[in-house]
């Protein structure tokens, strides 16, 4: 998948939410006590992103101004999920991060670009696993 | 086995009575989807007689409960979005995100019909003369037939479909026999609203079935959207026949690039508006007219953008442009381009040998651009229906506006500009329905007529809008005296 379009951009998102979800859903399984939850919190955010990423797909998509869209390497996002210590869970978040950071200036439909805001700052807002433990 | 298509009549799916069927074909991969029955003018009586007789109902019906319906069929079209998405990709070979698009439009024209109660209103005036009331009220017609084109299979039915029977009227639809998967699809989820049988009709057919919708006296109108030929041809035989028509048909549009433009935004636009749906739509640009200095710099980004374009099948995310709908399409541009060389215009980026991996036998062109075309050329007068740009290069915002206006066809037009004043003087000369500034599909919206002027358009009331409203009704006048 190349991040050449704005469907193609918006499944990928979907898709790395996806990724994140099973990992989460497994380490709250795996965990214990608040660690748990935490996991299964984030599984649970990872949903509703995927859930407003698919609406914005559905429901935003403008025929008039679907350009190409250059400029983006999907390499750079793409996630590293053997690793499950904190730091490498933080790791992967920053990484989703700049995805959202990189992509929604690219996208030129404003409801999108907010969706696309909003999962970055939830993501933004994580708190920092390696520094808590 | 392939599945040979039903035609959806009172609410039962019957087999066409015939023995001819077309194959559904799979642009980028070949595959045969389906049969489309070629259906009789027997099977179109069934239909409109199931039609006319729903009607008396129908029209009962409160506006209100009507446009409820169309409430319930907008929820089912949003839970199959991507399935109907698909299907276009499929059957028609666009990408996929064109495919949402179009069904993205199509669902904003259901929603557009909510509002008809509001919208056929009527109206009224109290002692019009001594003691006098006078009355416009704003009433149904009965049956009306929507032929539809191979391009646009979920989104052009909606322009029309919804409008029509919320205003109370019913409808046959007539898809392409192209691309008849997706109105059939779309028909199944017609039948999960529980509509009263016979409101929404569907015969799959060609010609002998367009034909004998045109010619049944219970039709009152036909809605067609295609080729200026053939739409001419519509528009004669329909109004022969006493029926109200519009008639949206081919184009040939023009994108000014002014030297003032920002080509940094209006490339990637450019490159959407002639490579969108592999230019097989009738907004897509045809002509570039680079106009004065810009002429040199434009047709290098051009070419720059246009070989960074990735074809490929539509399912394929990173698909940038799909497939041709037919072989025979295919055909006729590669024909076209042919011909722009035999003519003297200079082949500056030629897509025909194009070749997708794992898609061999698909029917691919790539982007194609010609330069040094001149106002003569067939290139310059003819629909292409194809991912093939011209530029002329013209010296000044005067000649810009005669060449667009020497156009048999007025779809659409567009200017590149950051200057206000050429705006202003494009939109109010230029001879097209449909005018963009900075935009290069200047595609109306569900709420606004869909324009075209010259060969573009045949009839009065266009589709989409308040017109929609006004082509689906008639108005009553009642004159009363009380007193």
């Amino acid at each position: 998948m190349s991040l050449t379009q704005f469907g193609s951009i918006l499944s990928f998102a979907i898709l790395l939410e996806e990724k994140l979800e099973e990992l989460y859903k497994e380490l709250a399984s795996k965990e214990n006590g608040a660690l748990s939850e935490e996991f299964s919190k984030r599984a649970k955010a990872c949903v509703k992103r995927k859930q407003r990423l698919e609406r914005s797909r559905r429901e935003n998509i403008t025929e008039i101004t679907l350009e190409p869209i250059e400029g983006l390497d999907e390499k750079k996002y793409q996630l590293n999920l053997s690793g499950t210590s904190p730091q490498e869970i933080d790791t992967l978040e920053k990484q989703v991060i700049t995805f959202y950071f990189d992509v929604t200036p690219k996208i030129n439909v404003l409801e999108t670009r907010r969706v696309l805001k909003r999962c970055q700052k939830e993501h933004s807002n994580l708190k920092n696993l390696s520094e808590e433990k | 086995m392939t599945t040979q298509l039903r035609n959806l009549i009172n609410g039962e799916w019957v087999e066409a009575t015939t023995e001819k069927f077309t194959p559904v074909i799979n642009p980028g991969t070949q595959e045969v989807l389906a049969e489309c029955p070629d259906s009789t003018p027997d099977d179109v009586k069934r239909a409109v007689n199931a039609a006319s007789t729903a009607y008396v109902e129908w029209r009962q019906t409160p506006v209100l409960s009507r446009t409820r319906y169309l409430m319930t069929f907008k929820n089912l079209l949003e839970e199959h979005f991507e399935k109907i998405s698909k299907l276009v990709v499929k059957e028609a070979g666009k990408t996929i995100d064109e495919a949402r698009g179009e069904v993205r439009r199509g669902i904003e024209s259901v929603e557009f019909a909510f509002s008809v109660p509001s919208l056929m209103t009527g109206f009224k005036v109290e002692d019009i003369s001594s003691g006098i009331d006078e009355t416009a009220e704003c009433q149904p017609l009965g049956v009306f037939a929507m032929l539809a084109p191979f391009n646009f299979p979920f989104l052009v039915p909606m322009w029309f479909l919804p409008v029509a029977i919320a205003c109370g009227n019913t409808m046959v639809v007539k898809p392409s026999p192209t691309t008849p998967l997706t109105m059939d699809y779309v028909f199944k989820l017609w039948e999960e609203v529980e509509l009263p049988e016979g409101v929404v009709n569907l015969v799959h057919g060609g010609v002998d079935a367009a034909n004998a919708l045109m010619e049944h006296p219970d039709v009152k109108g036909v809605s067609f959207v295609g080729s200026s030929t053939v739409g001419k041809i519509i528009y004669e035989k329909s109004t022969k026949h006493g029926k109200r028509v519009q008639i949206q048909g081919g184009a040939k549009n023009y994108l000014a690039v002014m030297s003032d433009a920002n080509l940094a935004t209006a490339v990637p636009n450019i490159m959407g508006s002639f490579y969108g749906c592999a230019g097989q739509r009738c907004l897509a640009g045809s002509v570039v007219l680079a106009v004065g200095d810009i002429y040199e710099s434009l047709k290098k980004e051009l070419l720059t953008a246009a070989r960074k374009l990735k074809v490929g099948y539509g399912l394929d995310d990173a698909s940038q442009m799909g497939a041709i709908a037919t072989q025979k399409s295919k055909e006729r541009i590669l024909g076209m381009i042919k011909k722009g060389i035999d003519e003297g215009a200079e082949l500056l980026l030629d897509g025909r040998n194009l070749v997708v991996d794992g898609y061999e036998t698909g029917n691919f062109i790539g982007p194609s651009i010609f330069d040094k075309v001149t106002p003569d050329m067939t290139l310059a007068q003819e629909e292409i229906f194809g991912p093939v740009m011209s530029i002329i290069h013209v010296p000044d915002f005067e000649t810009a506006v005669t060449t667009i206006n020497a156009s048999n066809y007025g779809n659409a037009a567009s200017i590149f500009t950051q200057k206000g004043g050429y705006a202003r003087e494009f939109k109010y000369r230029v001879n097209a329905g449909n005018i963009g500034v900075n935009v290069g599909v200047a595609a109306a919206t569900a709420s606004f007529p869909f324009g075209g002027k010259n060969d573009s358009f045949f009839g009065d009331l266009h589709g989409q809008g308040p017109d929609s409203v006004r082509f689906y009704t008639d108005y009553k006048v009642v004159i009363e005296r009380w007193v």
